[in-house]
């Protein structure tokens, strides 16, 4: 968790990798599916929402394994996602994780709807780039201003401040625009 | 390298906005703000302004993260061994193939009673069924014969004029406290003490919502926020006719769009205006879940739209 928390690439990627083919065993026994891929979809949304809970610091310890953690909200993504698909009921690490530990039953997806995602995209599509990438690695990746400005090649601190909030701004300008219509 | 904008700096209200969002306040800090909020219209939509840009850029971050992975994916699909399924593959086909064996020597068999020859080539499915039926007695034939398939007519539409349905029916008739795989407990041993959260998700479970309201309030603070338990605390209360309080709780979280459960949020508070008796407000909730595709309740929002004057 402090690789994630620190920024290394390669630890993110680690995880992603070396968990991922027991998952998909894990949740094909699990789960009935005609598409391997939802599996699939379904590790990379765990993963990702491991890190953000990781890097905004939601997350700072777990009682259980990463491992642990990580097919436990993907089995809550799988049975949110396929109310309909036929799951047989085992009982593990898992199934233990998701009744006591207090990280995974609060934890939440945090999703808006489809045709909110839609617009949301189409409006930082509309920032330019170096906007799309000092706010990301702000706002979603949480680097601090210092590792940004040496990232980013800014002058100073307070320079890339009022970048960060005149990208904001004009996003937020955006968006209140696409709402209106 | 972009200019600074000296105005930027001197942009407080966008710097309060953004430590709020970001949960960067003090408690004291935090209450003190959403009292602004509450106490004007435009700061409020500001703050919505602004919460809307975050999850923009979330959005974009976890697209970036996805196509990263889906990359890391490809490369290992196709590293993976053809042998495993592959070799299950295998086995499928030989047993496909036995039974093509199988069927053709029935043909064959029985062909020679035929009236006319019969080849592989002609009219296939019929000449086969006919095949078999000769093959096999009847009274064991497993060939189940076409079923001739009969549009019924539907009944005419009645033509007497639908009366305007009680609010209150309606509610009643389309309520059920939300209830996933997630929210079902498992009872702790006997002598071990249940947390107030416990008690509040057990008595949930089994629809004591009297008891999951009082065991709420005895929960923590952490929890007391979370939009998540909120929104099974306006199911409590929507169960216990208090649907105006449970009106307020789902339009915030709504409005924060964080919950797992905004989706259906958004049906709840639906029948709660239902219940309140403002069938407009319950029709903007119906219409928006209605033209949503990717909603689980789509279909339940249009047949209730139909229903609500």
């Amino acid at each position: 968790m402090e690789a994630i928390r620190q920024g290394k690439p390669d630890a993110l990627d680690d995880l992603y990798e070396q968990g991922r083919g027991d998952f998909l065993r894990w949740a094909g026994k699990r789960f009935v599916t005609n598409d391997p891929e939802d599996f699939l979809d379904i590790w990379q949304d765990s993963v990702i929402a491991f890190y953000e809970q990781v890097v905004s610091r939601k997350l700072t310890s777990l009682r259980c394994e990463v491992h642990t953690y990580l097919f436990a909200i993907g089995y809550r993504k799988l049975l949110k996602n396929n109310r309909k698909m036929r799951h047989i009921l085992w009982k593990d690490e898992v199934d233990d994780a998701l009744q006591k530990d207090p990280e995974i039953l609060l934890f939440d997806w945090d999703e808006p709807w489809l045709e909110e995602r839609k617009m949301l995209s189409a409006a930082i599509g509309q920032l330019g780039a170096q906007c799309q990438e000092i706010l990301t690695q702000r706002y979603y990746h949480e680097k601090k201003i210092e590792e940004l400005k040496t990232e980013l090649n800014y002058n100073s601190a307070n320079s890339v401040s009022a970048t960060l909030s005149r990208c904001l701004k004009r996003l937020k300008e955006i968006i209140e625009l696409a709402w209106k219509k | 390298m972009e200019e600074i904008d000296a105005q930027d700096l001197k942009d407080g209200n966008q710097a309060a906005i953004e430590k709020y969002l970001r949960r960067e306040l003090t408690v004291a800090e935090r209450l003190d703000f959403e009292q602004k909020i509450e106490a004007d219209a435009a700061l409020k939509r500001e703050v919505e302004m602004y919460a809307r840009a975050f999850q923009a850029l979330q959005i974009k971050g976890r697209e970036e993260l996805k196509e990263r992975f889906r990359d890391k994916d490809k490369a290992w699909l196709e590293s993976q061994p053809a042998t495993a399924s592959g070799g299950r593959n295998f086995w499928l086909k030989g047993f496909g193939i036995l039974l093509l064996m199988l069927a053709g020597f029935l043909f064959w068999w029985n062909g020679k009673d035929a009236r006319s020859p019969v080849l592989p080539a002609q009219k296939l499915p019929d000449t086969l069924e006919n095949q078999l039926k000769n093959a096999v007695p009847q009274d064991t034939a497993t060939l189940v014969p076409p079923v001739a398939t009969e549009e019924k007519q539907a009944p005419p539409p009645s033509k007497k004029k639908p009366q305007q349905p009680d609010l209150h029916q309606l509610f009643a008739a389309n309520f059920q406290p939300f209830k996933d795989e997630t929210m079902n407990v498992t009872v702790r041993a006997p002598g071990v003490e249940l947390t107030p959260f416990d008690r509040f998700q057990q008595a949930y479970w089994e629809d004591r919502h009297e008891e999951a309201l009082t065991a709420f309030e005895t929960m923590t603070p952490a929890l007391k926020g979370s939009d998540n338990l909120l929104f099974v605390k306006a199911n409590s209360l929507l169960a216990t006719g208090k649907a105006e309080e449970a009106a307020g709780i789902l339009e915030q979280i709504i409005a924060n769009g964080r919950s797992r459960y905004a989706g259906e949020a958004r049906w709840y508070l639906a029948l709660a205006y239902l219940e309140n008796g403002t069938p407009g407000k319950a029709r903007q909730q119906l219409q928006t879940l209605a033209s949503d595709a990717a909603s689980p309740r789509q279909a339940d929002a249009k047949k209730l739209l139909s229903q609500v004057k």
